[in-house]
């Protein structure tokens, strides 16, 4: 909302800086976003006439001109304007006079000629871009009788300061000057105008004798008061000059005499008022009622609209001729032909407006005042306002009498205890305190406690005691309100379960020098199902019923969308290496009332093993400064297998995977216990087709929650102390054998005396038997009580390749 | 080195064999200073034989001016670092955290905070909707009525979370963002106990001798609404920036020469109710704040959107 000063001082009497209205209007609730100044004075710039307009003496494009400022003597000017000629008026600064860019003028020789000041352009005085001559005043001001002398700003309109207010959504009264004018009056002391005092309690005057029109309200519920008056003999024409400035300051064209008037009231009353063609009304006659199926209306936008039962309408014996608080009907509206208008000023219930704007999908000022509740009690003022000014402005024209259909209002009091403020605000009120803040605000106070406040019609927004409290609160000042630190109360603060696992998966990740990415919910149906399909999941995506696009229109059901975006930007952008992961919800119906949100993490690896490099063609022996090699299956499984220990998760069983999606032989799934926990591999090429990813990308997804769980607390095994004896052992097992199984095999039979196991060697080529793969192991034996003899150690290896000939077919590896 | 340590002929070796010929009380002082220094002059000849040894191999010697096989470091999101920066805060005041679902009934989201169905305060939240009684949540509230449903007061609780509007994403707008909100309810809270923690957030994540305020404002879910600002750090609260040779009015804060930083309140009477708590037993107050805003000041981001864009080269520099 706009607030020109000038128009704020027509209500209220205020002696204050605009910077001081602007801080008192911000610190009571409406913010003022900005302060900007519009027009300028021009001390020291007067009105002068040309009495000669010579060529200068030395110079081609100069004039020298004798200049009558009213002074007695004609003074010298150079001027370098083409339009400069004898008997024109002009605006002339004089001497010492500070222009409004900042320059100042001063007596000056121009080519050897004397200059007692300047005649200046529209730029020069700021009023426009026009540098091209120097103001006409005779052709600025038409018909307006100038006095040579006289300061210009006699015949310009003061300079204005216009505040743009942010105005609450519950105060609808701000919408209007007057509401704005209510508040910097409370806040800083200053006292209705003369003119305001009359204005807000005017009534319209009316013709008795003439009733020409028929007025229904169908339910008052909808509208609680319809107000209405004919006026004849109007003429629609031009706005004055008083208007179209006013209107301008607010930021508004002008259109025509009515229009504007209507809009002025809008803005100093906040009360949207329409003017119906009367002549257009069949049978005279004006119904507020429901719309019936099938009706339809041609708004003033030109578009029709067809109707329904939920939209309230203003009709005529027959036929719609508006939509109530919202927009008028084009058939009745005021033209050039119109020379008789029936001005309408309602209430309309704030439900019932939004829901026919909402009916109809159209949303316009005047909605959206009557939305946010406008001031049921100032109907009449308002009108009285419009139809004096609309005398004014058509001499000719004559009221008929008014007819109204009003609900009478009922008061509204409220209770409010000093105590209740004091303990909400943490600073004592007395009751005297809170009722001077209240009355200044004008609302009714009795004065004994508890207080019965009176609500004046403009708040609709004030409906609990608490609401008396902030007008107490702001009214005093919240700069005002004492600071009390927090004490803890015997209480702490203790970290939510989930939060501690999200922080350690995190910090986890990153010390594995992965980077941390934060990636949209929202993804495209496609994108969706195909990484849905994974994790197995193929059906549950959740889409939005009105999405912004179809690149977001659905949430995300695991976190791989984002991260394959965010791989094909980077790679887009010349990045060699992509290392990312994220933390987020998986969001998936599973037929419950809300979504499951699946608390997760995935890491996504593509590119080249060492940062820095850009080759991630396969490594090849060479020189010690090798940095090719691109990340692999066993890079992302020794990330994962890191990270799981991290995580204190220290059994877990991977499992090949196969799903859509995955390379083929190339997916694993990790589970603790029972449960499938996460999700490895690399992904399919055709799958990443869409993304318009070529190169390798491997991918890894836990579920935190499961996870949580899973996690143990580490108990302490004292490291033993007793010299460790260190084997090599290679083993021939056939194919189909995994290496699990061989591990598993090797631990069981190695006991506890086993202190670790390394798989370092895995080879099939020459001299390996046809069908079997060789695996070596590096292993360590230590016994926590004493030293291990050579025929213990060489006892435990014997039973350890049995176990490996028994459970896997496998046989040791000679030399 | 032959000349003084040679097994025959060196100076040492003869010097030892005039010994014998030594009366007996000098020989083991003698001797004893001639072996010490005979052991000092082997070492020093065995280490100059090794650097000889090295320099015959520094053919093969490493350049070590070539950069090293640098290992990957992972970085942390900037909205991660904000935002774990102010659960640490906040949990140094006795808050903790309480996570709450980011698609949300209606109910929760809007009709227990006081929003009416049909009030046009809904429309400030342009919603995104799953169901119709079903939406990606405008803002962490909801948490708080469900944090209330479950719990008892006290409650001392704060929201971290994405939150979700319908608009349309530019360089100031995202259609998702994320907020923490704070709560605490207990039997006297006021709102000088919120203004102390407004506070000391801004001084811990702003500085400590910043200007701040606070202002009304209105949501429906507070009452009285608190807005807070803290003073414009482009313009140093002038509100006027030097533009060239002459001054223009700052572009950050408009000329007002505040920044709005969070919205707050004391809880509505009509949520205590909603929840089953009654207003005249407990009062409380509640807070809400965005990252995006809070990095943005605090790192010179320019754009809402490089927070979910992932360049590489964007969330490396945090």
């Amino acid at each position: 909302m706009k607030l020109p000063l000038s128009w704020l001082r027509r209500w209220v009497d205020v002696v204050a800086t605009p910077e001081a209205i602007a801080e008192a209007l911000t610190t009571r609730g409406f913010y003022v976003e900005g302060l900007e100044a519009h027009g300028h004075a021009y001390p020291g710039i007067v009105v002068a006439k040309v009495l000669e307009a010579a060529k200068h003496p030395n110079a081609d494009k100069l004039k020298l001109c004798r200049v009558d400022a009213g002074t007695g003597t004609p003074l010298s000017i150079v001027c370098g304007a083409p339009n400069v000629a004898t008997g024109m008026l002009v605006p002339l600064a004089t001497l010492g006079t500070i222009m409004p860019g900042g320059m100042e003028i001063k007596r000056a020789k121009i080519r050897g000629e004397e200059s007692q000041g300047m005649l200046c352009s529209a730029r020069e005085l700021l009023l426009s871009e026009d540098h091209s001559g120097i103001i006409d005043l005779d052709v600025m001001f038409a018909g307006v009788k100038l006095e040579i002398g006289a300061p210009i700003d006699r015949y310009l309109p003061e300079p204005d300061v216009v505040l743009e207010v942010e105005v609450p959504f519950n105060r609808p009264d701000g919408m209007g000057v007057i509401g704005l004018a209510r508040e910097v009056r409370a806040a800083l002391g200053g006292a209705w105008t003369t003119d305001a005092k009359r204005l807000l309690t005017a009534q319209p005057a009316s013709d008795p004798a003439r009733v020409t029109f028929d007025l229904e309200v169908e339910d008052a519920a909808d509208c609680p008061d319809y107000f209405a008056q004919v006026v004849e003999s109007v003429y629609v024409a031009p706005s004055p000059p008083w208007l179209v400035r006013a209107l301008e300051a607010m930021g508004q064209r002008s259109i025509n005499n009515v229009v504007d008037l209507t809009n002025l009231v809008l803005f100093e009353f906040g009360q949207p008022m329409h003017a119906f063609d009367f002549d257009k009304l069949d049978g005279h006659a004006i119904r507020v009622r429901r719309a019936r199926a099938g009706e339809k209306l041609v708004t003033l936008d030109g578009k029709e609209r067809a109707l329904e039962p939920e939209v309230l309408i203003i009709a005529d014996r027959t036929k719609p001729v508006g939509i109530a608080g919202v927009m008028g009907g084009a058939d009745s509206e005021v033209t050039r032909e119109t020379r008789t208008l029936l001005l309408e000023c309602a209430h309309f219930s704030p439900a019932r407006v939004r829901r026919g704007s909402r009916a109809l999908g159209l949303s316009t000022d005047a909605s959206k005042r009557f939305e946010r509740n406008v001031d049921p009690g100032i109907g009449t003022a308002a009108a009285a306002r419009f139809l004096n000014l609309l005398m004014e402005l058509c001499p000719d024209a004559k009221r008929t009498a008014w007819r109204r259909r009003q609900t009478p209002l009922a008061p509204r009091t409220l209770s409010l205890r000093a105590a209740r403020c004091s303990r909400l605000v943490g600073l004592t009120f007395t009751s005297g305190r809170c009722a001077d803040l209240l009355e200044a605000l004008e609302f009714g106070v009795q004065r004994v406690e508890p207080l019965t406040v009176t609500i004046p019609t403009w708040r609709p927004d004030v409906t609990l005691e608490d609401d008396l409290v902030e007008e107490v609160a702001r009214s005093h000042g919240y700069d005002r309100i004492p600071e009390a630190p927090l004490e803890t109360g015997g209480t702490h603060a203790v970290r939510d379960p989930r939060e501690r696992i999200v922080r350690r998966a995190r910090e986890a990740m990153l010390a594995l020098g992965v980077t941390e990415a934060w990636s949209g919910s929202l993804v495209s149906q496609a994108e969706a199902t195909a990484c849905a399909a994974l994790l197995g999941d193929v059906a549950g995506i959740v889409a939005l019923m009105n999405p912004m696009s179809r690149e977001s229109e659905v949430l995300r059901p695991n976190l791989a969308p984002g991260l394959l975006r965010a791989c094909a930007h980077n790679l887009k952008q010349g990045a060699p290496s992509v290392r990312l992961f994220e933390v987020g919800v998986g969001i998936l119906d599973r037929g419950g009332k809300l979504p499951e949100e699946r608390l997760m993490i995935a890491a996504l690896l593509s590119g080249a093993r060492w940062r820095h490099a850009h080759d991630a063609s396969p490594s090849a022996p060479g020189h010690a400064y090798d940095l090719r090699g691109g990340i692999d299956f066993p890079d992302l499984k020794g990330l994962a297998e890191a990270w799981f220990g991290e995580m204190r998760v220290d059994s877990t069983e991977w499992r090949a995977y196969s799903a859509a999606g995955w390379k083929p032989g190339a997916g694993a799934e990790v589970a603790v216990g029972a449960s499938r926990i996460a999700w490895a591999g690399t992904l399919g090429q055709s799958f990443l087709a869409p993304w318009e990813i070529e190169q390798p990308v491997h991918l890894f997804v836990a579920l935190l929650d499961p996870l949580a769980a899973a996690a143990t607390t580490p108990r302490v095994t004292v490291p033993a102390r007793f010299p460790p004896v260190r084997r090599d052992l290679a083993f021939f097992v056939p194919r189909s054998v995994t290496y699990a199984q061989v591990q598993q095999s090797l631990t069981v039979s190695g006991g506890s005396t086993l202190g670790s196991l390394e798989l370092f060697d895995v080879y099939d080529g020459p001299g390996t038997p046809e069908g079997m793969t060789s695996l070596a192991f590096a292993l360590q034996f230590q016994d926590a009580e004493r030293t291990l003899t050579e025929g213990e150690v060489q006892e435990l290896q014997a039973r350890m390749v049995a176990a490996v000939a028994r459970d896997c077919d496998g046989r040791l590896r000679e030399r | 080195m032959v000349a003084v340590l040679g097994r025959e002929r060196g100076v040492l070796t003869r010097a030892l064999g005039t010994i014998k010929s030594m009366p007996p009380e000098k020989r083991s002082l003698f001797g004893g200073g001639l072996n010490s220094m005979k052991l000092g002059l082997e070492d020093i000849a065995h280490f100059r034989a090794e650097d000889l040894k090295a320099v015959a191999e520094s053919a093969n010697a490493l350049d070590v001016t070539l950069p090293g096989r640098r290992p990957w470091l992972g970085r942390p999101h900037v909205l991660a670092q904000v935002r774990d920066e102010l659960l640490d805060m906040f949990h140094g005041l006795g808050f903790s955290v309480y996570t709450s679902p980011e698609v949300e009934l209606d109910e929760y989201n809007f009709a227990k905070l006081n929003f009416a169905p049909d009030h046009p305060a809904r429309d400030a939240h342009d919603t995104y909707f799953v169901k119709p009684d079903v939406v990606l949540r405008t803002h962490t509230s909801p948490g708080w009525v469900r944090a209330m449903e479950e719990r008892k007061p006290p409650l001392r609780l704060v929201f971290p979370g994405r939150v979700y509007r319908a608009e349309a994403v530019d360089a100031s707008h995202m259609d998702q963002f994320h907020q923490i909100d704070g709560l605490f309810v207990d039997r006297n809270v006021s709102m000088a106990d919120l203004k102390a923690t407004l506070n000391t957030f801004a001084r811990a994540i702003y500085r400590a001798n910043l200007p701040t305020r606070i202002i009304p404002i209105y949501f429906p879910f507070v009452e009285p609404g608190v807005q807070m600002d803290v003073q414009c750090v482009t313009c140093s609260g002038s509100g006027r920036v030097q533009d060239g040779a002459g001054e223009k009015r700052c572009p950050v804060c408009k000329g007002t020469k505040w920044v709005e930083v969070l919205g707050a309140g004391m809880v509505h009477p009509n949520v205590f109710r909603a929840v089953g708590i009654d207003p005249e037993e407990y009062t409380g107050f509640a807070f809400g704040m965005g990252l995006e805003r809070i990095a943005m000041g605090r790192h010179g981001i320019p754009e809402i959107r490089l927070f979910l864009e992932n360049d590489l080269r964007f969330l490396h520099q945090f």
